[in-house]
């Protein structure tokens, strides 16, 4: 019996062009440029991270990039993406397929290899603002709850979902110019968000940390960080509470329940 | 009754021993203490990351392409500065001069063409403009007005819409 | 009575561990303390004008409270002293619009010319230029204000140029 092999269907490849930031630690005389990779979209996931992945896995095994939970809650793929600071695995393909995509590490942050930038000076600072919580008595810790009500748990809704990604903080042109002193907005979010704790009671001493011309004061409102958080959280507006707060404009508002059951 | 004594003793002796040492508000917060700490941490990142001749990733993709709250940023800074120039420029030179001010009036338009004062006169109009909208932009932003994304956008359009009209009027200086 | 010395030899046996676990604890903590210490003994350097931005140890709040207040009355000032010709509107004006161009240039050298790329001498340098700038010209604009038509007359003049 003969049978007429049906063609398979082959579907008209999709190919993106997508531009990416090279630099080799063991080849460091070579300055760094930008390696141009296709894929067909059709083979592929939505978001560049899959781009990436596939890229590594089939094209270029040497390209080097930070990458984890693939859903938008470790914060490791954080690079720049058709010129905006964003999580990879969250980035949409652009699908239209005239335009490549550029894709850039973190902005003005040293360069490890590639899309990795060098995060110590961020996590210093980060750890510089005592992100835990502090009580006044010398008690045993743990025995007990310490109380907090539902309106009093609800400022912390929008601060405590920070992944510390760094988008915000390298699109901050103050963040460029002095990170050596000005902490940026993902470490001073964190640093309301342990002010606004009811629980805490340290506020005085961590608003006197800030209270120097760098560590808050370098900030003038340019807010890219709210522009181009991929949790969609709002830096710029927790800094501008900080600066009320520093100035006695605002004060800590008493806790609603306080102790401990 | 001295044994018991003793027990007791030794047995209020070992519960301080078995509580746990608090980590206090007071120890790890000494300002100075975690600033210099701090300060040294980073001279050591920026130290090593020079030794290491590590490039520095560049900002253009965001520079070439900026969104709106880093041109109304920018804007607001570079009318600030060149009014301020205008400004200082005319409060030093006021110090050394000869004549009056109707006299220096006459002097400038005698040395340079109307055309080009009355670019001068729309660009500083139009700057002084922008500079005090967004400026009250600000205002509000620190008393903690205006923050969403929503509301920054809208004020911003709104700034550059005001700016327009001041500036279309501008132009009948010409 | 035997087991009753077991007993406590063991409590003490374990009292005594955790007393070396603690002193340990304690002689670690006064180990980083007197570590901060010496650091603390370094001392930052005294306060000046200059020093306030490269020390990290001022107070900038009020500075920052101070900035924003006066710009809040410069929106008032600036009509008001249209509307309200004397001359000590006129001296107003000019102090209120110096110090907030002042306080705005000051943020500009700070953000910018910075230690890391400048070295050390050149911020400082910048910082009293800017003193001497604002003060050169608060006094340029007194002295107009006293000896000839004041700010906010030369400002209509010229806007019928």
């Amino acid at each position: 019996m003969s049978q007429t092999a049906t063609e398979p269907q082959v579907k008209e490849r999709r190919v993106k062009k997508f531009m990416v930031y090279r630099w080799n630690p063991e080849t460091p005389e070579t300055k760094p440029y930008m390696q141009t990779y296709e894929v067909d979209l059709n083979a592929c996931g939505p978001m560049v991270l899959d781009a990436l992945i596939k890229i590594k896995n089939e094209i270029d095994p040497t390209l080097t990039f930070r990458r984890s939970c693939r859903e938008g809650i470790c914060g490791s793929c954080a690079m720049n993406i058709g010129g905006s600071n964003t999580l990879a695995c969250l980035c949409k393909i652009d699908t239209n397929l005239s335009k490549p995509v550029k894709i850039y590490p973190l902005p003005h942050m040293y360069v490890i290899k590639d899309l990795v930038p060098d995060m110590n000076n961020f996590y210093q600072q980060y750890k510089s603002i005592q992100p835990y919580l502090q009580r006044k008595n010398e008690g045993s810790f743990g025995s007990k709850q310490l109380l907090q009500s539902v309106d009093d748990r609800k400022k912390l809704d929008g601060l405590y979902e920070c992944i510390l990604c760094a988008c915000c903080s390298t699109s901050c042109p103050s963040y460029w110019w002095n990170s050596d002193r000005y902490l940026g907005p993902a470490v001073l979010m964190q640093a309301y968000r342990w002010v606004i704790d009811s629980r805490d009671e340290a506020t005085e001493q961590r608003l006197d940390r800030l209270r120097d011309p760098f560590s808050v004061y370098r900030c003038h409102t340019i807010m890219n960080c709210t522009k181009t958080c991929p949790k969609h959280l709002n830096p710029g507006r927790a800094i501008g509470e900080l600066k009320k707060l520093l100035s006695g404009w605002a004060k800590k508002e008493e806790a609603e329940l306080k102790g401990s059951a | 009754m001295s044994l018991l004594r003793a027990i007791a003793g030794k047995a209020r002796l070992s519960r301080c021993m078995l509580r746990p040492l608090p980590v206090s508000v007071n120890v790890l917060s000494s300002k100075h203490d975690l600033r210099e700490s701090s300060t040294e941490e980073s001279r050591k990142f920026f130290e090593r990351n020079k030794q290491l001749n590590r490039p520095m990733s560049p900002i253009s993709p965001i520079i070439i392409n900026p969104p709106l709250t880093t041109v109304l940023s920018i804007s607001h800074r570079l009318t600030g500065l060149s009014l301020s120039v205008l400004v200082y420029g005319w409060g030093i030179s006021e110090i050394y001069a000869r004549s009056n001010f109707a006299q220096q009036l006459d002097m400038l338009q005698a040395t340079f063409p109307s055309s080009f004062l009355a670019t001068i006169k729309f660009l500083v109009i139009t700057s002084f403009a922008f500079h005090f909208l967004n400026g009250i932009r600000h205002l509000a932003w620190d008393m903690g007005y205006g923050f969403t994304l929503k509301e920054l956008y809208l004020s911003g359009y709104v700034v550059l819409s005001i700016t327009l009209i001041i500036a279309a009027y501008a132009l009948s200086s010409y | 009575m035997n087991s009753m010395v077991a007993f406590r030899c063991l409590h003490s046996k374990i009292a005594l561990n955790l007393a070396k676990q603690n002193l340990r604890n304690v002689s670690a903590l006064c180990a980083t303390r007197k570590a901060q210490n010496s650091l603390l003994s370094k001392a930052i350097p005294v306060s000046t004008i200059l020093s306030k931005y490269t020390s990290s140890d001022h107070s900038h709040s009020k500075l920052w409270t101070a900035e924003r207040v006066l710009s809040a009355a410069l929106i008032a000032v600036m009509p008001a002293s249209f509307f309200v010709p004397l001359p000590a509107m006129d001296y107003l004006f000019a102090l209120s619009v110096i110090v907030h161009i002042h306080w705005g240039m000051e943020a500009i050298v700070v953000d910018y010319i910075r230690p890391s790329v400048f070295g050390n001498v050149i911020p400082k340098v910048s910082l009293a230029a800017l003193y001497l700038l604002s003060i050169l010209a608060l006094g340029g604009l007194f002295y107009f204000n006293y000896s000839d038509v004041g700010v906010t007359q030369a400002i209509r003049m010229m806007s019928k140029i």
